[in-house]
């Protein structure tokens, strides 16, 4: 399986943030995606997804099941849902208007990811009363919960401490373990570099592949 | 206590119907909460008080001031048709959903200084309903009843006419309630999903907008923004889950404006409806110092 943008222009209505763009991403690719704040980065991530139109180009992708794990920060954690119905709304039978009064679906697979996760203990909390680590891993659980066969990350690591850090990198490593794609997006240096198998960085308009692994 | 049984067996209809109206309006007004769009709520209340007005001057320049009047008066009487309000729904709605259009882009495409584009919004149709009140003629205590309308005295084929609508609307809004949900919460998670945030925020304001303006035309200006704002406020701060908030939500629509009756029953001689606003508010209130000293209470034992 592959995903790749030809010749694409990326950004938001006509104005371009990366032109002349082209990117091929394999099966089993491990990607570290960086580039200063305010570079493209979650934009080039959004068109990726296929959920941000190009200015320009192509994109072609045969990946069946694309996930994504946004920045934690951008969550209104005041939301009245728990990390249980959170990591649901990966299962998309659960927007069918059969599912209005019944119970969620997918329960038995929003319960193996949290297992998974090591979220089973706060699964009934509400997003207000986990830690900033707790919903990192709630956020990547739903992506998990889809069955994904390329996992997307914005800053999964910022805002963690060096355990919640860890536990992340742990969870990223057995789900790539499975010859599954993940792309990792930061601003920072790459923590555990052997992780990964490719580096691409955002600079001045233009994306740069440095080295592979 | 006699009396305000007979008021509450006299006045059975409209209460009755009311309640239908302020537990719809609750509901829209949950869901603006959660997208954090109550100021958009606001504006919705006022944008229906104005193009109601704008409505009837329009009809009065196309088939005269006489024609209008008849239509209102109809209307406003137990031998109104559904074909006066029909009428008067002609010109109304139109100009409401063009007058909705400019807020609904700004809320669907989040545009630069969203908030502050809302306050001008409520500021300018705030102001400009009493002039075109002016304009078109229209005294004080026509100004005093569009802001708070007689809800005892609204006919009840009126309650009925627009009864079918609003179930209409809000049945689909309960329909689409999880997609919604997604689509305010995490637009990207919702696109994932197959599903497309803007068109699912333009259908919700767009029907928020709709049944607003209906409910602001039965409830009243003032009414109508303490029935979209305190259910739902106080259910969120007082409940844990998603299920259980919009439970509470409905209960409190329904429960704030009954106690809110009692209370408008109890001093008669005042009016209404600036009573039952001012109660729900201080009603929600005690209840929320209800629940922080409960909760208080609890984490101390």
């Amino acid at each position: 399986m592959t995903l790749e943008l030809v010749n694409a222009a990326i950004g938001y209505g006509r104005k371009a943030l990366i032109s002349c763009l082209d990117l091929k991403v394999n099966s089993g690719d491990v990607i570290f995606l960086s580039g200063p704040n305010g570079s493209g980065k979650s934009t080039l991530a959004k068109t990726l997804l296929g959920v941000l139109p190009l200015v320009s180009g192509r994109r072609v992708t045969d990946f069946a099941r694309l996930a994504y794990v946004p920045q934690s920060s951008h969550f209104d954690i005041q939301y009245p849902i728990t990390v249980q119905a959170l990591v649901a709304q990966g299962v998309r039978q659960n927007l069918a208007l059969r599912q209005l009064l019944s119970r969620e679906a997918g329960g038995v697979e929003t319960r193996q990811v949290l297992e998974q996760v090591g979220l089973v203990s706060c699964a009934k909390s509400l997003l207000r009363e986990v830690s900033g680590g707790q919903l990192q891993r709630a956020l990547i659980a739903r992506a998990l919960v889809a069955n994904p066969d390329f996992l997307l990350l914005d800053e999964p690591f910022s805002n963690l401490d060096r355990s919640g850090r860890g536990e992340v990198a742990g969870i990223l490593r057995s789900f790539a373990a499975g010859n599954r794609t993940v792309c990792v997006i930061d601003h920072g240096d790459a923590i555990e570099k052997s992780f990964y198998s490719r580096f691409l960085e955002i600079e001045t308009g233009h994306l740069l592949e440095q080295r592979s692994a | 206590m006699e009396k305000i049984a007979g008021y509450f067996v006299q006045y059975q209809v409209a209460i009755a119907f009311s309640l239908f109206y302020f537990t719809a309006t609750a509901y829209v007004g949950l869901l603006l909460i959660l997208r954090r769009a109550s100021l958009f709520g606001m504006v919705l209340s006022q944008v229906a008080q104005v193009s109601f007005l704008l409505g009837l001057a329009t009809a009065a320049a196309f088939k005269g001031h006489e024609h209008v009047f008849a239509m209102i008066n109809r209307s406003a009487t137990p031998a109104g048709s559904d074909w006066h309000f029909l009428e008067i729904d002609s010109f109304v709605f139109p100009i409401t959903l063009v007058l909705l259009i400019p807020f609904v882009y700004a809320a669907v495409r989040g545009i630069r200084n969203k908030e502050t584009l809302l306050v001008l919004g409520l500021l300018f149709f705030l102001a400009a309903y009493p002039l075109i009140n002016k304009i078109s003629g229209g005294g004080d205590a026509v100004l005093a009843k569009a802001y708070f309308t007689e809800i005892l005295y609204t006919p009840p084929d009126m309650f009925l006419h627009y009864l079918p609508v609003i179930v209409f609307l809000v049945g689909l809004l309960v329909a689409l309630h999880r997609r919604m949900l997604l689509s305010g919460f995490d637009p990207v998670q919702a696109r994932l999903m197959g599903l497309n945030p803007v068109v699912y925020d333009t259908i919700f304001y767009f029907v928020a907008g709709l049944i607003l303006s209906v409910a602001v035309r039965i409830l009243g200006a003032y009414v109508s923004m303490a029935a979209l704002i305190v259910p739902a406020f106080v259910a969120l701060h007082t409940q844990r889950l998603m299920l259980q908030v919009v439970a509470a939500t409905i209960v409190l629509a329904i429960l704030l404006p009954l106690t809110g009756f009692i209370v408008a029953f109890h001093y008669d001689g005042w009016s209404t409806e600036p009573l039952i606003t001012v109660h729900m508010i201080v009603a929600g209130a005690v209840l929320l110092a209800i629940y922080a000293v409960m909760r208080l209470l609890k984490i101390r034992r």
